[in-house]
């Protein structure tokens, strides 16, 4: 090889631009080309000389064109071979950020470069080409540049159209809302936070409802009566139903649709508001989605343990609050709202020795008496206390208030007062956690 | 040892009769008045403060609860003695007042038993 640099760089340039011209259109190779180029010129002054020409006949790829100058022919074969790949690492990014074009496998186009210029490459000490395969913006496919060729073979077999993550998702989610719902709410739960969520993920409009296929996945959704959600109407038919992602979402970038689909589970596992239901609900969408699906979905990005422990968690703190917002509105009804919370805040003051690991993380401010219920604040610390722990403070708390009642009556009365107020759902979730509010009550039976 | 009492009562029979008759049965007692919440504030602001407070709950304005959550939050006032006044009657006065506060008395009340009950809670 004792062509000029100018003469090289061209021959390399041209090669990417028929390469990935080919996979994707004369346009985007043009624009995508000028831009990086553009891009690159204040670290490569040398890349002023180099220009992308569109050819007259729309089929044919276009004409980059080196212009000579002793300048480029001094600089070392070693500079120009890292414009290259700056130049190739651009665009492949610019490829994998486009919602028509991503895509593409930039594996065989990887290849097909160096089976065109092989040499070239060598020559220009472009060995680090392959980095172009590891920038989707995510972790796992960074390391697919670093893996071998059968991990990577692998992991591409793993990876999905988003409609068919989508699909089998959807439907679990109704599946398992049925068990706490009527098949009309479950169906009406899932579809309304995907409404909700397309203000964040606009190509969630593209989730329709269509009579049902003939494969399996959509056996697990039946729709029976006629409800509508914004503007999907469900009529009312003995046929079943599916909730088809239609092959538009399959452009956008997998990112995305992990994140809308990790939002989707976890509005789904609040849906029906029982915490006990919230924290088991990603285990039971794991066991009901089966571990192929699963995987895809990690593949994809769904951070699905994340938010297992995360939603496992989150109750602590949720409980704690609708606890303490129960004792205080039962004493603002009889007092005020300023003395409930101010009252809240001594009883805690004087377990506070005691259990000092739980009531740590509540916060009463006393600058905020006049704001009631929003002086107090439970910091998410306490979702890693031991449920133990927890409620014995929280028994303890009750007992305290039920012990300053002033007779018989009032203190007998009491757990039902606070059972009212804290709601079926909570008191169920307070008893789970360990408070036996029947016990409490015995005390004085 | 002088023992300064302040009672917070828009009655002004109330007011009278407890001065009168805690400053009649122990010479101690020195016992000052006022008719609202905002006035018991005002005073706690200026730095008089008593050694105890006597409480009524039902007050135009601002009412003995929110009173006495005023007192608690202020650790300088925090550990002043509240004892409430309350009607016989008003069962929640008696259950939730003693979270905050250190004793009530129910209306009408005998005025040795106040005193007793204020001494206890002086420590004499």
């Amino acid at each position: 090889m004792q062509d000029s640099n100018s003469k090289n760089l061209e021959y390399l340039l041209q090669t990417f631009v028929k390469i990935i011209g080919e996979r994707t259109s004369k346009k985007f190779v043009i624009e995508t080309f000028n831009k990086v180029v553009e891009k690159l010129k204040s670290t490569y002054n040398f890349l002023k000389y180099v220009s992308i020409e569109d050819t007259a006949y729309s089929d044919n790829m276009p004409i980059i064109n080196v212009e000579q100058s002793s300048e480029l022919e001094n600089f070392n074969k070693e500079y120009i071979g890292k414009a290259v790949s700056d130049i190739f690492y651009n665009m492949t990014l610019a490829i994998l950020r486009d919602e028509i074009y991503f895509r593409i496998d930039m594996f065989d186009t990887v290849d097909d470069i160096r089976r065109s210029c092989r040499l070239l490459l060598d020559e220009y000490d472009v060995h680090d080409i392959n980095i172009a395969l590891g920038i989707k913006g995510v972790e796992k496919k960074r390391t697919m540049a670093r893996i071998d060729k059968k991990e990577i073979g692998e992991i591409k077999k793993r990876i999905i159209k988003n409609s068919e993550a989508l699909e089998p998702v959807l439907n679990v989610l109704v599946t398992l809302l049925k068990r706490h719902m009527s098949p009309e709410e479950a169906i009406h739960a899932v579809l309304s936070k995907v409404k909700e969520l397309e203000r964040n993920y606009s190509f969630l409009k593209y989730v329709i409802v269509t009579p049902k296929t003939s494969h399996g996945v959509f056996d697990l959704l039946q729709v029976r009566t006629e409800f509508e959600v914004d503007n999907v109407i469900f009529m009312k038919s003995e046929i079943s139903y599916a909730v088809e992602a239609t092959a538009k979402i399959d452009k956008v970038l997998d990112e995305k649709t992990a994140s809308a689909i990790q939002e989707i589970i976890e509005e789904c596992a609040k849906a029906t508001g029982a915490l006990d239901i919230s924290r088991t609900f990603v285990k039971d969408f794991k066991t009901a989605l089966g571990q192929d699906a699963v995987n895809k979905l990690k593949d994809m990005g769904v951070q699905l343990d994340e938010l297992e422990g995360r939603l496992w968690r989150e109750g602590y703190e949720q409980l704690t609050f609708k606890t303490l917002e129960a004792l205080f509105e039962i004493l603002r009804r009889s007092t005020s709202s300023k003395f409930a919370v101010a009252s809240v805040d001594m009883l805690i003051e004087k377990l506070r020795d005691e259990y000092e690991d739980v009531f740590r993380y509540v916060s009463i401010d006393k600058s905020r008496y006049d704001d009631g219920i929003d002086a107090i604040t439970v910091e998410p610390g306490i979702n890693n206390l031991d449920s133990d722990r927890l409620a014995r403070a929280i028994k303890e708390l009750i007992k305290k208030i039920q012990d300053n009642q002033a007779d018989l009556s009032e203190k007998t009365s009491f757990i039902e007062r606070f059972k009212d107020q804290l709601g079926e759902r909570h008191t169920k979730e307070l008893e789970n956690l360990g408070v036996n509010l029947f016990f409490i009550d015995m005390r004085f039976a | 040892m002088t023992k300064n009492v302040l009672v917070v009562d828009d009655e002004p029979t109330i007011t009278l009769s407890v001065k009168e008759g805690l400053e009649y049965l122990d010479a101690d007692f020195d016992v000052t008045c006022v008719k609202s919440g905002e006035e018991c504030i005002d005073l706690l602001k200026n730095n008089q403060l008593p050694d105890l407070i006597l409480l009524d709950i039902m007050m135009p304005g601002m009412n003995g609860w929110d009173v006495a959550a005023e007192i608690r939050k202020n650790p300088e006032w925090g550990k002043i003695p509240i004892v409430f006044l309350t009607a016989k009657t008003d069962s929640d006065s008696k259950s939730f007042g003693k979270i905050v506060s250190q004793d009530y008395v129910e209306k009408p009340f005998e005025l040795e038993d106040l005193k007793n009950r204020i001494d206890r809670l002086l420590g004499y």
